[in-house]
């Protein structure tokens, strides 16, 4: 096994053990930069959660399949079954600007996911970020002739995922 | 908060903004280059420094003459009386017309304004009432003739402003002793001219009749007297010559007894041809440069930090948030 798939195994677990602690099933993954791409990191954390990456591992018996998956706004028929308690995971570089975990704030408030903890990634090295600190690559730098591509897509994520989450408490109830 | 985290912020978030405000303070330290003011004609300028892009590398070397002087000035007690001193004799050897005046004497032909501004330099040594006065020039010849006309004109100028009443009184009773002394060898040698008159006075005629005898005698008479009225005259106007001449010498002796006649300025080292260049500063100036971009950055990175701060690390994340660190990523991820 590779020193990667070694340290991917241990987030793994951890974060197994995350859910675990605070009973959920689905693990959502919030990246505080939007233009990262998650679904990839969200597949191989699911499949080692789940041993489908080793397949000499055996199987923990009476253990829960939990669902990782990135944070989108999607409508309800897309939860596949699982409409068990979620948690919220942020995914974020090691160096990130405080007002930027603002919003991640304001959408686990709304919710009332707990968040379950943190996945930090090396953030790029300083020749390849912008002068302040943004990257100046296109696809990360915000629309900012339309101010409504970053907090309103984030506001809009909020009020889907609040309807979700009151459409679970009816269920329950 | 924490040091370590102070720096971490302030370096570790904002590395590329502090380095290149390094970087650019490295390039005006290497660029600014003091001592190269002497640009000659149309490229004349009255900055001290200047920038150099391009033709740095064939810029000339530089040499300073130093020479000394002693003021007409009393010795001073401390140094701020020195340094009072040594600000007078500045305020002349760096004005532009006198500067225009040395440099016209020695024939050099460079911006009054700017070598007086930049090349001439004058500084007291201790506290004493010694000045020291450096001329700057790219030929060490030139430089050492042009500290030394500085030198005599600054003594000059001393000599005209600060000739006071005394001295002007004792040159007035030199000027009237010396016109006594002119009138009473005139009065002297009128005495003996007529002295000698009196002595080579014609004889009497060989008519002995007692009337001719009488008559001669008579003129003799008259003549003796004549003549010894007016040696009498002579030596009373001499005598009065004389005691005034006493009186006025009394005077300017009292004059110089009473310590109001100054010292005489003088030149006691004369400026020499320097045998070797000025050392350039690029050294000190690098380590400025380097100095200011540093400061400037990490003034500027905390300014940022105030404003948008930064969390930076894990722990410092999952404080931030009240939540655990489950790991790091293995690989780094990209926006899209």
């Amino acid at each position: 096994m590779s020193r990667e798939s070694l340290d991917l195994a241990v987030l793994a677990s951890h974060l197994r053990l995350a859910a675990e602690a605070a009973q959920v099933q689905t693990v959502e993954l919030v990246a505080v930069d939007r233009s990262v791409d998650l679904l990839p990191v969200a597949e191989r954390l699911q499949r080692l959660m789940n041993n489908a990456e080793s397949p000499g591992s055996p199987e923990v018996p009476g253990a829960r399949s939990v669902l990782v998956r990135p944070l989108m706004m999607r409508p309800p028929a897309a939860a596949n079954g699982h409409s068990g308690p979620a948690g919220i995971v942020l995914v974020a570089p090691s160096t990130v600007k405080k007002a930027d975990l603002v919003p991640v704030s304001d959408l686990i408030g709304i919710t009332g996911w707990p968040l379950l903890g943190v996945i930090t990634y090396r953030s790029a090295p300083f020749w390849r970020r912008g002068f302040l600190g943004r990257r100046l690559s296109p696809g990360s730098q915000p629309d900012r002739a339309n101010p409504m591509t970053q907090r309103s897509e984030v506001s809009e994520e909020i009020v889907a995922l609040a309807g979700t989450r009151d459409r679970a408490y009816r269920s329950e109830a | 908060m924490e040091v370590n985290e102070a720096l971490r912020r302030i370096l570790g978030g904002h590395t590329k903004l502090v380095l290149a405000l390094v970087v650019a303070g490295l390039g005006i330290g290497l660029a600014v280059r003091s001592g190269h003011s002497l640009a000659i004609g149309q490229y004349g300028v009255h900055s001290c420094s200047r920038w150099a892009f391009g033709l740095t590398p064939s810029d000339p070397p530089l040499y300073s003459a130093t020479t000394r002087v002693v003021l007409d000035t009393a010795n001073p007690k401390a140094e701020a009386e020195s340094a009072a001193i040594a600000s007078t004799a500045r305020a002349i050897v760096t004005s532009p017309a006198h500067v225009a005046a040395a440099l016209a004497k020695v024939g050099i032909r460079r911006d009054a304004a700017t070598v007086a501004a930049c090349d001439i330099k004058l500084q007291p040594l201790g506290s004493s009432a010694i000045l020291q006065i450096s001329a700057r020039d790219f030929d060490p010849m030139r430089a050492a003739a042009l500290a030394n006309a500085i030198a005599d004109d600054l003594i000059e100028t001393r000599l005209e402003t600060s000739r006071g009443q005394a001295v002007q009184l004792v040159s007035d009773l030199d000027t009237r002793i010396q016109a006594l002394d002119a009138s009473i060898g005139d009065l002297d040698s009128q005495v003996a001219a007529l002295v000698k008159s009196s002595l080579a006075a014609p004889p009497p005629a060989n008519d002995f009749t007692a009337r001719a005898v009488s008559a001669d005698a008579a003129a003799a008479a008259a003549r003796a007297a004549q003549t010894a009225n007016s040696l009498s005259a002579l030596r009373t106007r001499r005598g009065d010559m004389a005691t005034e001449k006493v009186a006025l010498e009394a005077e300017r002796e009292n004059l110089l007894a009473a310590g109001a006649i100054p010292p005489k300025p003088t030149v006691i080292d004369p400026a020499t041809p320097p045998v070797g260049p000025d050392p350039t500063q690029r050294l000190t100036y690098v380590a400025l440069g380097l100095l200011l971009g540093l400061t400037a950055g990490v003034g500027i990175a905390a300014l940022l930090e105030t404003v948008r701060p930064t969390v930076i690390g894990q722990r410092a994340l999952g404080t931030a948030l009240g939540a655990p660190v489950l790991g790091e990523l293995p690989f780094r991820l990209e926006g899209a």
